[in-house]
């Protein structure tokens, strides 16, 4: 099996039902570097430090070139709404356990304070954990994501690779769900056709520009 | 629509309980034949167009980009079980099971999936629309399963090519014996690699065929006010050109037209009367799903078109000296052999090639693989009885791909705006045989918000199905490997009966009373003005999707019953 078929149901399987209430308040003293938004939009479910640091997260996941990063498509706030929403109460019991031993190691690691994370530190912890993987990390990975979850409640739960890697998937799905499902990004630069007319079976890639549908 | 108010009257030449797909037909037949015609749908009124308030909505502006939250699904406990219906764009059109709750026999689910609303379940429907075949109608007779259908193809024949030319089928014709063809729209176009697929087939298996599925698209032209399918994809949420058939675009306003309907939604049908002396069904007792308040309304014949189970549940509710275990039900049969179509198996795989080709469009169809087993004698399976179709389509990967594959950055990003590989994957469909003892049954102890007793479902599948189950996922594969595709995957998920949404044999049809609920006009046999046109009626469940069956027998039974009445028979 390649290294692609492997990981093919990692975003469908474990990353729609994941995470963050409780720790949140743990973080939620400290101050941000990292704007959220400059507006009045608040977060319903995420600490507003975990939002910038999500807000960042995404934003390397997908940053802006030529089109826009995750930042300017407001992923972040995708992010909130549907851990909020859609998440059941276990997978956002462990969407905010994986994000405490996401920013635990964080911390460990780059031997940095996760509010005072810089882009740099947070790249270097996604390279490491979601990037570059060898074929043994990532067969582990895939284990996980297929397992059953260790108790929450246990001691050093957050710690445990289950939750980390469970949130770093959760953290890959919503961030392109939110980025390409986003008016910003389908309408603009995802080829956008709300009424397409008489369905063509068969037409050259190039007459559209080779760009995907936006529906 | 003319609705029912206080000066309407209780009396009507007929009654026709339920507004759905063969609902609609009754109303429409039997309205532009002069009669006056009271049209009764337990829920809501729903106006074309008017009422469909997320047809032109995207995700982005629909609440929590169209998925649904958990808050939602504690009201959907049974009806969340397709994945498809919950969702807030839908969800308004299908009922919540806090409201109106059944009961499954401990181990044994039933998906009841259904709407209660004017319009009914054509509202959301697969829109898939094919004829039976005389394999089909002569199936039970030949195997010696259940009961012989009492009429064959060419009795519904030219009412299917009635009922097609005001629905709108678009298709391709293929002379297949078991598939018959019929008065088609244009079909939709396959795409190029469901052409190479069906080209696979062709030559390695010479009894199998792949063709566009038929589907109940307006794609030429108009039918009245409907006009042609502008490939959005967002059928169940109502089609503001009504591109697609449903009893809101078409047969009601159809009725409507005449002057002779009068539409009571929110009317709760739970009781025919019976009256002894006549032999005969004088009316039909309602409750008002608001006020609860409690009318009858008199007629000189009856159409039940309440779905399958809900018809069912009615002639079940209505007891007398002469029925008292239903209805024209003095076989015992009346509530059993509930069919459905089981599916959930086939296959999906990798296309190479075709990188710089593309569609355009959202096409609400996909292509059909009619059934290719047992046949005829050549393709008989050692194994199981009758067969099955798959429904599939191919397509290229979007940008969800990217969430499986563990990259970031800007170039990974930009890469997924652009369309990933092809993809191809099909979903078998299979006949359910006829078990008397998969049934409904009424709990008198558990009633409803207006006093009715609940359903109580006891269905399993069976071993001819678990079989055929077998060979649906094998044949899925064989096929895809034979087109050369890569990465072949054959699967098989959860099944339950009634997630087909094909549930229906509960009042059969016969030749005999001793044996079965209706005769071949679907007529209670005995109690001859009443009329049972959906699926109820279904005497085995074919493979193919049964709603045109059903518009097709509820045309007839209202030509017939017509005549009938002119000739004082009724």
């Amino acid at each position: 099996m390649n290294r692609r078929n492997a990981i093919r149901n990692i975003g469908i399987g474990a990353g729609i039902t994941i995470s963050a209430g409780a720790l949140a308040t743990l973080f939620s003293s400290c101050q941000s570097e990292m704007a959220v938004e400059k507006d009045n939009w608040k977060p319903q479910f995420l600490a507003e430090t975990d939002a910038s640091l999500l807000d960042e997260l995404s934003d390397i996941i997908l940053p802006a070139t030529d089109t826009p990063g995750a930042k300017e498509a407001k992923v972040v706030r995708y992010m909130d709404m549907m851990i909020k929403n859609i998440y059941k109460a276990e997978d956002q019991e462990a969407f905010n356990l994986g994000l405490t031993g996401f920013k635990n190691l964080l911390q460990k690691e780059q031997e940095v304070e996760p509010t005072k994370a810089k882009r740099k530190h947070l790249a270097a912890m996604l390279d490491k954990h979601m990037v570059n993987l060898s074929e043994e990390q990532l067969a582990e990975a895939m284990k996980l994501l297929n397992s059953d979850a260790p108790d929450p409640k246990a001691e050093g739960a957050a710690e445990h690779p289950y939750y980390i890697t469970q949130f770093l998937a959760s953290l890959r799905n919503l961030t392109i769900a939110g980025y390409f499902g986003s008016e910003l990004i389908a309408t603009n630069h995802l080829n956008y056709l709300p009424v397409p007319g008489p369905y063509q079976g068969c037409i050259p890639l190039e007459e559209v520009d080779g760009k995907a549908w936006a529906l | 629509m003319p609705l029912f108010d206080d000066k309407s009257p209780i009396e009507y030449d007929a009654i026709v309980v339920g507004t759905g797909i063969s609902g609609g037909w009754a109303a429409k037949e039997l309205c532009e034949k002069g009669i006056k015609t009271l049209v009764l749908d337990r829920g809501r009124n729903v106006r074309h167009v008017a009422d469909y308030p997320t047809m032109n909505l995207d995700k982005w502006e629909l609440p929590n980009h169209d998925k649904p939250s958990q808050e939602d699904l504690k009201d959907y406990e049974k009806q969340k079980r397709t994945g498809y219906t919950v969702t807030p764009s839908r969800r308004h059109f299908f009922v919540k099971d806090t409201e109106h709750p059944y009961q499954e026999v401990e181990g044994k689910r039933f998906d009841w999936i259904r709407g209660y609303h004017v319009g009914g379940r054509s509202l959301m429907w697969g829109r898939q629309s094919y004829r039976w075949s005389d394999i089909d109608f002569t199936a039970n007779a030949r195997e010696g399963i259940g009961v012989d259908w009492p009429i064959r193809y060419k009795d519904i024949a030219p009412w299917y090519s009635h009922v097609e030319k005001f629905v709108g089928i678009s298709g391709s014709k293929e002379g297949l014996p078991q598939l018959p063809d019929g008065e088609f729209l244009p079909p939709m176009d396959l795409n190029c690699v469901e052409e190479k697929f069906r080209d696979a087939i062709k030559s390695t298996f010479p009894e199998r065929t792949l063709t566009i599925g038929r589907s109940a698209h307006i794609t030429k032209g108009n039918i009245g006010s409907r006009g042609t399918c502008q490939s959005r994809n967002r059928c169940m949420r109502g089609c503001p050109y009504g591109a697609y058939f449903s009893s809101n675009s078409s047969t009601l306003p159809a009725a409507e037209a005449t002057g002779n309907m009068t539409l009571r939604p929110d009317s709760i049908v739970h009781e025919l009367i019976y009256d002894e002396k006549k032999e005969k069904v004088t009316g039909v007792r309602v409750i008002d799903r608001l006020t609860k308040k409690t009318y009858e309304f008199k007629a000189r014949i009856i159409f039940l078109n309440a779905s399958a189970i809900a018809s069912t549940s009615i002639l079940m509710q209505s007891k007398s000296k002469r029925f008292p275990n239903g209805l024209g039900n003095r076989s015992g049969e009346l509530g059993h052999n509930i069919m459905d179509h089981h599916f959930h198996v086939g296959a999906s795989a990798d296309v190479e090639g075709f990188e710089d080709k593309y569609y355009k469009g959202r096409r609400p169809n996909g292509f059909y693989i009619p059934k290719f087993r047992n046949n005829d004698a050549a393709t008989k399976h050692k194994n199981f009885l009758r067969g099955y179709g798959f429904q599939g389509g191919g397509s290229r990967e979007n940008w969800m791909r990217g969430v499986a594959e563990m990259q970031i950055g800007g170039a990974f990003k930009d890469s997924l705006m652009q369309p990933g590989n092809w993809r191809i994957g099909m979903n078998g469909f299979g006949e359910v045989l006829p078990y008397h003892d998969n049934k409904l049954t009424l709990d008198y102890e558990n009633l409803d918000d207006w006093g009715l007793p609940t359903v109580i479902f006891d269905t399993e599948i069976k071993e001819n199905e678990l079989e055929m189950r077998k060979d649906m996922q094998a044949t899925a594969v064989e096929m895809m490997e034979a087109a050369g595709f890569k990465n072949v995957h054959g699967y098989e998920n959860s099944y339950g009966v009634g997630l087909g949404i094909h549930e229906m044999g509960t009042a059969r049809m016969g030749k005999d009373p001793k044996t079965s609920i209706l005769n071949g006009w679907n007529q209670v046999h005995e109690a001859k003005n009443v009329f049972v046109t959906d699926g109820a009626c279904m005497t085995s469940s074919a493979c193919v999707n049964p709603s045109l069956t059903y518009m097709a027998l509820t045309a007839r039974a209202a030509d017939y019953a017509v005549k009938e009445l002119k000739k004082q028979n009724l």
